[in-house]
């Protein structure tokens, strides 16, 4: 701001916006499943803290996520319970290619059953351990394939696996 | 599931005596699907629960290893089907992390490119404001030149705008002011010939005077000359009527050209202002669409083994858009499976 004499008013000429750093991402998000005769509606809130620069967390994204879920089952059953999530990933990127392996826990400590009426707890929790891998096509199309494995702490559940083959495009 | 286990034990009592296989019609429960399965029978008892069986003896029966059998199996169903609360916590623990780190990722980098992209726009803005200060502080006058050296296309579109515009008004201003001092002079014109009239009254007089002063006359000449004098008059009337009428006539047909010049001015201020509000609306359009960094699409297929190992296949489709600062993020993200029973919406905003 410069201050003119004569007219006693201050005159911008322009600004300097400094390049900063991104601490965290929130993200609130809504959503709704259908599987069969279950209905599930969820409502998360999840916090990415992003690395920083110039330290050991450089280029690091992890956070944690809540969510609420309300599962209506058949025959007039439904049961409430919330899901704690943390995740982190960190990606290396290489020339036309990005790889991203990531690892993820969730457990739903609490579940309430409106038959029983009873708050039940859940120790088990279920993990998910993957990569994914970025193909840059052309500069705004991008093409990825990933693996993830999911598992659970509970005895007797069987471990489960997911491909995913799509693309990227940025208009 | 008591009815159910009844039915099952009741059809075996009943095909025990005639059949030497168990036939069963399982119907699941979660997803609607209709299985028929055999079971052998060699003397014992076999039980078929929920897509398993197994042969119990009398023994069994009676110890309720037979009761454990079925609550096991039961809890095992109640984890393992698509309908379980396990399975939709698998499934939305994946999509929640899937989600969550591939919005951070688009967040990040799209408030990476914004903070660049910003830096750069307020450079040229600034470059902007500082160009139209400097052709504003220097005077109207100058408008145009400021508007020609207006280093933006929209800054010299509304400088030479508003230079057409003050031009046509001067220009107007000033053929309406000739044309109202053109009325000026007509109407001077008429007063003039008031004025003369006046002094044509006055000269009469004068000539009668110096007629009373040139000597003695006749009452005949004198009203031989009254007479002339008074068809002069007449004559003179007539001619000032005329110029009268014809100055009104001349002031009328100016007036109406008056008001056709001030109605055209009027229709053409009206249209500068409709084209000016159009690109108006257009600029604050590009403004609204500039507000917004170009959208990011995904599409994936997904293969996964479900936790009661069926192999399933989904497509998923993703839509995210963030605005230009990169601050918020919105995105949708849906999920079809190939069975078209399952699917999933998720909207998120970062």
């Amino acid at each position: 701001m410069v201050l003119d004499p004569f007219t006693n008013k201050f005159y911008k000429f322009g600004e300097v916006a400094a390049r900063g750093s991104i601490m965290k991402v929130q993200t609130i998000s809504l959503g709704y499943m259908k599987m069969f005769t279950t209905n599930i509606v969820t409502f998360g809130v999840s916090d990415v803290f992003l690395g920083q620069k110039d330290n050991f967390w450089k280029g690091f994204v992890g956070g944690y996520a809540v969510t609420g879920m309300a599962v209506f089952l058949a025959d007039n059953q439904y049961l409430g319970t919330a899901a704690l999530t943390v995740f982190g990933t960190k990606p290396f990127a290489f020339k036309r290619i990005t790889v991203s392996p990531m690892i993820a826990y969730s457990m739903t400590p609490l579940t309430v059953d409106n038959i029983t009426k009873k708050i039940n707890f859940n120790e088990h929790g279920n993990y998910v351990l993957g990569s994914n891998f970025d193909f840059n096509i052309t500069q705004r199309f991008k093409a990825n394939i990933g693996g993830t494995v999911i598992g659970s702490t509970m005895p007797g559940m069987p471990i489960s696996w997911a491909m995913t083959i799509g693309s990227r495009f940025q208009f | 599931m008591r009815r159910l286990l009844f039915i099952v034990i009741a059809a075996m009592g009943m095909f025990k005596g005639y059949s030497q296989a168990l036939v069963q019609t399982y119907t699941d429960r979660c997803t609607g699907e209709v299985k028929v399965f055999s079971v052998p029978m060699n003397g014992a008892t076999t039980i078929a629960f929920y897509n398993k069986s197994r042969t119990f003896t009398a023994a069994q029966f009676q110890n309720g290893e037979l009761q454990a059998w079925l609550e096991e199996t039961y809890n095992w169903w109640r984890a393992l089907s698509p309908c379980s609360t396990n399975n939709a916590t698998t499934q939305t623990t994946q999509q929640t992390t899937t989600q969550a780190t591939t919005n951070a990722t688009n967040a990040a980098t799209n408030a990476t490119t914004g903070a660049t992209q910003n830096t750069g726009t307020t450079n040229t803005t600034t470059n902007g404001t500082t160009g139209t200060t400097g052709s504003t502080s220097t005077g109207g006058g100058t408008t145009s030149g400021g508007g020609t050296t207006g280093s933006s296309s929209s800054s010299s579109s509304s400088g030479s705008s508003s230079t057409g515009g003050d031009t046509s008004n001067g220009n107007s201003g000033s053929d309406s002011s000739n044309n109202s001092s053109g009325s000026d002079n007509s109407s001077g014109n008429g007063t003039g010939s008031d004025d003369n009239s006046s002094g044509g009254s006055s000269s009469s007089e004068g000539s009668g005077s110096e007629e009373g002063s040139s000597g003695e006359s006749s009452s005949e000449s004198k009203t031989e000359e009254s007479k002339t004098e008074e068809s002069k008059e007449e004559v003179k009337e007539e001619k000032q009527e005329e110029s009268k009428e014809e100055s009104k006539e001349e002031s009328k047909e100016e007036e109406s050209k008056e008001e056709e010049s001030k109605e055209e001015e009027k229709e053409e201020e009206k249209e500068e202002s409709k084209e000016e509000s159009k690109e108006e609306e257009e600029e604050e359009e590009k403004e609204k669409e500039k507000q917004l960094a170009p959208p990011i699409v995904t599409a994936n297929i997904v293969t996964m083994q479900m936790i009661d190992g069926v192999l399933t296949n989904a497509a998923s489709f993703g839509y995210s858009q963030s605005s230009l600062t990169g601050e918020d993020t919105y995105s949708a993200n849906a999920m079809v499976w190939s069975n078209l029973k399952q699917f999933s919406i998720n909207l998120s905003k970062s």
